[in-house]
């Protein structure tokens, strides 16, 4: 989907990353980072499980092409009390 | 085993003993599996369960330590949680003098019905053992 962007740089903008520095989350994700970051595309393995869920997510992405994805509702899970 | 990983043993996870369902994000439990269905991750996840059997016989080295050492402790658990019923939760009062102990209305992913109460937890229990 994105060259060889760093995984980070395509979830977080600038001034997320530094509320991340001030909250002192930033470490972490640059910890993670440093070992290749995290999966940044949609496989076919994920399309197809998202296709299976009785839920939907809505996508958007600013400007920059930074994609925002939240689950936006869907009945609630059954209870096996 | 291996019927612990299925999308419904997930599900029931994150629902047991929580007696308002609608507090769990259904997103949960969804994102979990997509994980958990991963090539090679069953053999992963038996072997995990496998290993808990290592854990009881360190249990009185562990509470040793404890009872030397005495450190702040804040327990928070569901007390409908059947992976880890809260029986579990007890003998850490008889090992150690002062627990701040709280049996929450909630099952095993307490956090995902109760993350808020139990956030107030935790920093009632950090202002009141790093203050002083």
């Amino acid at each position: 989907m994105t060259e060889n962007r760093p995984s980070s740089d395509i979830a977080f903008t600038p001034a997320v990353k530094a509320i991340q520095t001030a909250k002192g989350s930033r470490q972490s994700y640059a910890r993670m980072e440093s070992r290749g970051g995290w999966q940044n595309t949609v496989t076919t393995e994920l399309a197809d499980f998202i296709a299976e869920l009785d839920m939907f997510y809505l996508g958007t992405a600013n400007s920059e092409g930074q994609p925002y994805i939240q689950y936006r509702g869907g009945p609630l899970i059954p209870t096996w009390q | 085993m291996k019927g612990l990983l299925t999308f419904d043993a997930t599900k029931w996870q994150y629902t047991h003993g929580v007696p308002q369902v609608e507090r769990i994000s259904p997103d949960g439990p969804a994102h979990d599996q997509f994980l958990l269905d991963r090539d090679g991750n069953k053999e992963i996840q038996l072997d995990l369960f496998l290993s808990y059997g290592s854990n009881p016989p360190l249990y009185p080295k562990w509470q040793e330590y404890f009872r030397k050492h005495q450190p702040p402790m804040l327990i928070v658990w569901g007390k409908n949680d059947q992976i880890f019923p809260a029986a579990g939760a007890d003998p850490y009062r008889r090992d150690i003098k002062r627990v701040d102990f709280h049996l929450l209305d909630a099952g095993h992913f307490a956090l995902e019905s109760d993350g808020d109460e139990i956030a107030s937890l935790t920093r009632a229990f950090l202002h009141k053992t790093f203050s002083k």
